[in-house]
């Protein structure tokens, strides 16, 4: 059963090292430091209800790069830390010419205690739709093994490339856009809710 | 803290106050989270006469970039009244008490936020008075709490705040605008409630150490049924209900 | 995010604006000339003389009717003063700052007021108390608390209502008593301003943020009850051309009565 926990609310005895992100501990107990949902037969794990993205080694992101530099491009993630992306020296791959206000796809390589964000893979993304959702809802847009994101692309048609930092990028007709962000945001609004997958299916359904 | 006018009774031959209130009773609050879009958290607050809007921004990017702490979030509370929120009309802009009441607020999150989380960051909260009615900064703060816990910013508990104080000589709980003008004390005052920290202190007036102490349990039981409101606003605002089918699950 | 950075994303933003705006649509699917949906709270806050709260969309103002004595102008010695105020408190936006009005919040209160005092809203010669020495003066003061683009048509909507609510308090013996009301404010006229945003050749009535944002200029036109406009402002590098303000009169006598029907409709409740 989900339940809803708030910052300082005591979410059990204390018998492991590494806590997830948002708990922590005083004395022997363990509190959430959250305002989000439990599901304590799960185990102690809160999804928040809100927050700001915090970059992941190994995310894969949507940015903007802001500024080009010689050793490479600063690049803004939806975050309070931006992005440093570094042209390699030696690569095999190729590595696209960037300007300031392109959109692209990055990966999270690093990031080190002070907030400083290596980027690497970056992909260019072009004539589309930039919309930006709580990156705390990202995982509901993916859906389970990515049935959401299928769901979603099927029934409008749409291109969709999703960002872990909150940014999807949609690329189609217009009208398949509408229905594609209308979907997204009634996912973000009701994501704590059961049933979410079968509205949205319903919905989706109804509008074509 | 205004002067004494003999001329206002602030309680009646039964004790009760000038709004019908007993000494020890709050005034009706209402609170509302998530009210603004733009803001990444935001909490509105109705608190007797009291109208207040609370809103955070952040984690973010320090500005001015000097003033960034590689270990931690700078946080940042700007407490604002509207022109139009008192009664002679007050002009725009921080005027000295703001920024006092700004400074201290600030001081009273800054061990509670978990600002060690984010370091190279800064978190703004802003707070607006849109109608005032005494208690103003404990209102404030009382809202700026939500909004961040609105804005999924880490902390170690909620802050709730009270203020009380004396009235026709007799030590009263949460002053409206003329016991506050007319009376003999304010002390307003901001606890974390799991742990009974007082985090925000200040009084004025003239108290005995009997009337002190009383004031100060007082404001405390205050603070504490201000904090079980803040939790039933935050529980009550996600009804984790079934839409149409079946369960599903992530 | 710096200036820069914000208009980067702000650039994403505007090329779908503009693709859009080519096909004859709207990002959030509006009909050219529609409103977004409008709230008026009358008596929003209770300290002032008046005040109103405006939600166009998700655009939030209050404006707050305060009434003061002060000298009178010396070119208008029986008149009453009105003085218009903004705050883009940083509350509202993520680009809002804090510190004293920029010229963003002084453009705003001055178009505001532009339309109130050009449109002979307020009888100015009712506030004066005694001519050469005393007159009542009006602060208008807008406060912005959540910005989604077009806040010059929810401040006016918002001024207009707080005035149409307002009441003025007694004078006596040197002292102002708020507790007692002398009269109503007294209105003349009922002005509203209707907003057009121009993407390439696309107009548009109210925008929203991305919409302002990506606007090659914006023109707001201020319209009485009585068949008049009293007040105009253009906005924006890009040019307009003259059919297109023909075309936007028409619209802002339309729209102008669509917002006072609402208004008058949300005071009477």
């Amino acid at each position: 059963m989900r339940e809803i926990v708030i910052p300082g609310e005591p979410l059990g005895e204390a018998n492991q090292d590494r806590l997830p992100y948002g708990v922590f501990r005083e004395g022997d107990k363990l509190y959430s430091a959250l305002y989000g949902l439990v599901e304590p037969d799960k185990g102690i794990r809160i999804t928040p209800l809100n927050g700001r993205y915090l970059p992941r080694v190994g995310d894969v992101v949507i940015g903007i790069v802001i500024m080009a530099r010689h050793s490479g491009y600063v690049v803004d993630i939806n975050s309070p830390y931006v992005g440093h992306l570094s042209i390699p020296r030696h690569s095999n791959l190729k590595f696209p010419r960037l300007n300031p206000g392109d959109v692209v796809t990055v990966k999270i390589a690093s990031k080190n205690e002070v907030g400083d964000v290596a980027l690497e893979s970056p992909r260019r993304l072009v004539k589309g739709k930039l919309i930006e959702i709580l990156p705390t809802k990202i995982p509901r847009v993916f859906g389970k093994s990515g049935s959401m994101l299928d769901l979603i692309k099927n029934t409008t048609g749409v291109q969709m490339i999703v960002g872990r930092n909150g940014r999807i990028w949609l690329r189609g007709e217009p009208d398949a856009i509408i229905k594609a962000e209308r979907a997204i945001r009634f996912i973000e609004e009701n994501a704590h809710k059961y049933g979410v997958t079968d509205a949205v299916k319903k919905m989706l359904e109804g509008d074509i | 803290m205004g002067g004494h006018n003999p001329g206002i009774k602030l309680l009646d031959k039964d004790g009760k106050r000038i709004d019908g209130r007993g000494l020890y009773d709050l005034r009706p609050i209402k609170m509302e989270i998530g009210v603004l879009k733009k803001a990444d958290g935001s909490a509105y607050l109705e608190w007797g006469g009291n109208k207040v809007m609370a809103a955070v921004y952040g984690p973010k990017p320090v500005m001015p970039r000097h003033l960034a702490n590689p270990y931690k979030a700078v946080l940042m509370y700007r407490y604002n009244m509207a022109p139009f929120s008192v009664d002679d009309r007050k002009r725009p802009g921080p005027d000295r008490r703001s920024i006092e009441i700004s400074k201290i607020s600030r001081d009273a999150l800054e061990r509670i936020v978990m600002t060690e989380y984010f370091p190279n960051t800064m978190i703004e909260i802003f707070v607006e008075i849109l109608q005032a009615d005494a208690g103003t900064r404990c209102a404030a703060l009382t809202a700026a709490s939500l909004a961040l816990a609105d804005a999924g910013i880490p902390m170690r508990d909620l802050v709730a705040a009270c203020a009380a104080g004396k009235i026709d000589g007799k030590v009263a709980l949460d002053l409206k605008k003329e016991e506050d003008n007319y009376g003999e004390s304010d002390m307003p005052l901001a606890i974390s409630p799991r742990t009974g920290d007082i985090l925000l202190f200040q009084m004025d007036g003239l108290l005995t150490k009997e009337e002190y102490l009383e004031s100060l349990h007082l404001a405390l039981e205050g603070a504490k049924k201000v904090s079980e409101m803040q939790k039933k606003a935050l529980k009550d605002k996600y009804k984790i209900e079934t839409l149409g089918g079946e369960d599903d699950k992530v | 995010m710096t200036k820069f950075e914000d208009e980067m994303l702000w650039n994403i933003k505007s090329d779908y604006v503009h693709r859009l705006a080519q096909q004859g649509l709207r990002v959030d699917e509006r009909g050219q000339f529609d409103y977004r949906p409008i709230e008026i709270i009358p008596d929003y806050v209770t300290r002032p003389a008046g005040s109103a709260m405006v939600r166009m969309g998700n655009t939030t103002v209050i404006a707050g009717v305060t009434m003061d004595v002060g000298t009178p102008f010396p070119d208008t010695p029986d008149e009453g003063i009105l003085i218009t105020n903004a705050e883009l408190v940083p509350l509202a936006s993520p680009n809002f700052e804090p510190g004293p009005p920029d010229e963003d919040s002084i453009e705003f209160a001055r178009v505001v007021d532009r339309g109130i005092r050009e449109g002979q809203v307020i009888d100015l010669n009712k506030l004066s108390i005694e001519p050469g020495e005393k007159a009542w003066m009006v602060f208008i003061d807008l406060h912005v608390l959540d910005y989604d683009g077009n806040l010059f048509d929810a401040g006016a909507l918002a001024a207009m209502t707080a005035l149409n609510v307002a009441k003025v308090p007694k004078y006596e013996d040197e002292k102002i008593i708020r507790e007692e009301v002398s009269m109503n404010m007294p209105i003349k006229r009922q002005v509203v301003e209707t907003t057009f945003a121009k993407i390439d050749d696309f107009l548009v009535v109210d925008p929203v943020l991305d919409e302002e944002k990506s606007a090659d200029a914006r023109l707001t036109i201020a319209t009485t009850d009585d068949g008049y406009i009293c007040a105009s402002q253009k906005g924006g590098p890009g040019p307009i051309k003259v059919d297109e303000i023909e075309q936007m009169i028409d619209l802002a006598f339309e729209k102008g009565d669509y917002l006072r029907k609402i208004m008058k409709d949300a005071i009477k409740k």
